[in-house]
């Protein structure tokens, strides 16, 4: 079973998702990143099991945003699935971040409901 | 034409309300016991172009929250820290456990230290985007915002803010019958498509 990296600088953000994960049903294990820096770090140790990253797009150090536009650069993780879970939801931000990662799976504006997380997030875990 | 234009009040008013709203019920699954209370209030400056941010100016008790966030009319003036406007959220720390309770967290992820200041940053976050989203919704330009910063009591060097726009509005929510946070929000003219 796919792991899933949660990257969101806020540990309680962080919680509320993977509770929503849980409740959900879906038992994958659970990787956390605090920025993309970090995730980073994780994915370069975890790039052949990480299924699925949802990311946060304002975060310190290396926000979001830079963070998939790496991603997508690098043939070893460009096809993981990726799924924005942001506050950022103005249509010029979508088009921003579609333009970085073209293959982006989906876009979640902050605050989401537990079944909008549930769709996006289904087809990949 | 795109034009230079103050966000007008009623705007700013609505869009904040809804945002508070919306995240409340959705994240948090409560209702505000009763209508927002808003004010019109001068900035006191600590020194120029720095907005005091004190929570007892807003009758929380010691040990309040406050979380502040940067608004900016372009990406490269927030490393030239060029701010024109700010989201200022003062909160009470039992109530913002008791909404982090709401939110479907317990134990430790509402006890361990620095958990509710985490809360009241992301609290910040997300009112403060789904504000820009709203804002921008209307046909104004996009604004940027920093990530949030939580200090106890009062945000010390006070908050920097370049403009000479003298106004904020002052947003004061209640749950429980309580006034559980308030929010200032100081935004300078920004460009409206017409």
């Amino acid at each position: 079973m796919k792991q899933i990296l949660v990257v969101d600088d806020s540990g309680v953000q962080r919680k509320i998702i993977i509770q929503i994960i849980r409740q959900a049903g879906f038992n994958n294990e659970i990787l956390e990143a605090g920025n993309g820096e970090e995730a980073i770090q994780v994915l370069g140790s975890h790039f052949k099991t990480v299924g699925l990253i949802l990311c946060d797009w304002h975060m310190p150090e290396m926000n979001g945003i830079e963070f998939i536009e790496g991603v997508a650069k690098v043939p070893a993780v460009a096809n993981i699935p990726v799924v924005m879970v942001t506050t950022a939801g103005t249509e010029e931000k979508l088009k921003q971040a579609y333009s970085v990662h073209p293959n982006l799976k989906g876009y979640i504006v902050k605050p989401f409901t537990s079944d909008q997380l549930k769709v996006v997030i289904a087809p990949f875990v | 034409m795109p034009q230079l234009k103050l966000v007008l009040p009623n705007v700013q008013e609505q869009a904040m309300i809804a945002a508070v709203k919306s995240i409340v019920a959705t994240t948090c699954q409560e209702r505000f016991s009763q209508e927002p209370v808003l004010k019109r209030n001068h900035i006191k400056w600590n020194e120029k172009y720095r907005m005091l941010a004190r929570a007892k100016d807003k009758g929380f008790a010691e040990g309040a929250l406050v979380s502040w966030i940067g608004l900016f009319l372009a990406e490269r003036q927030i490393t030239q820290n060029q701010p024109c406007g700010a989201i200022i959220l003062y909160a009470d720390e039992y109530y913002m456990r008791k909404l982090m309770s709401a939110a479907g967290l317990s134990g430790e992820d509402v006890l361990k230290q620095g958990a509710v200041a985490d809360f009241c940053s992301e609290l910040c976050n997300m009112i403060t985007g789904q504000f820009i989203n709203r804002v921008v919704s209307e046909g104004y330009q996009e604004i940027f915002m920093t990530s949030p910063d939580t200090q106890i009591n009062e945000i010390p060097e006070g908050v920097k803010f370049n403009s000479d726009y003298a106004e904020y509005i002052e947003f004061g929510f209640f749950l429980w019958g309580k006034n559980v946070f308030s929010i200032d929000l100081t935004l300078s003219a920004i460009f409206k498509n017409e």
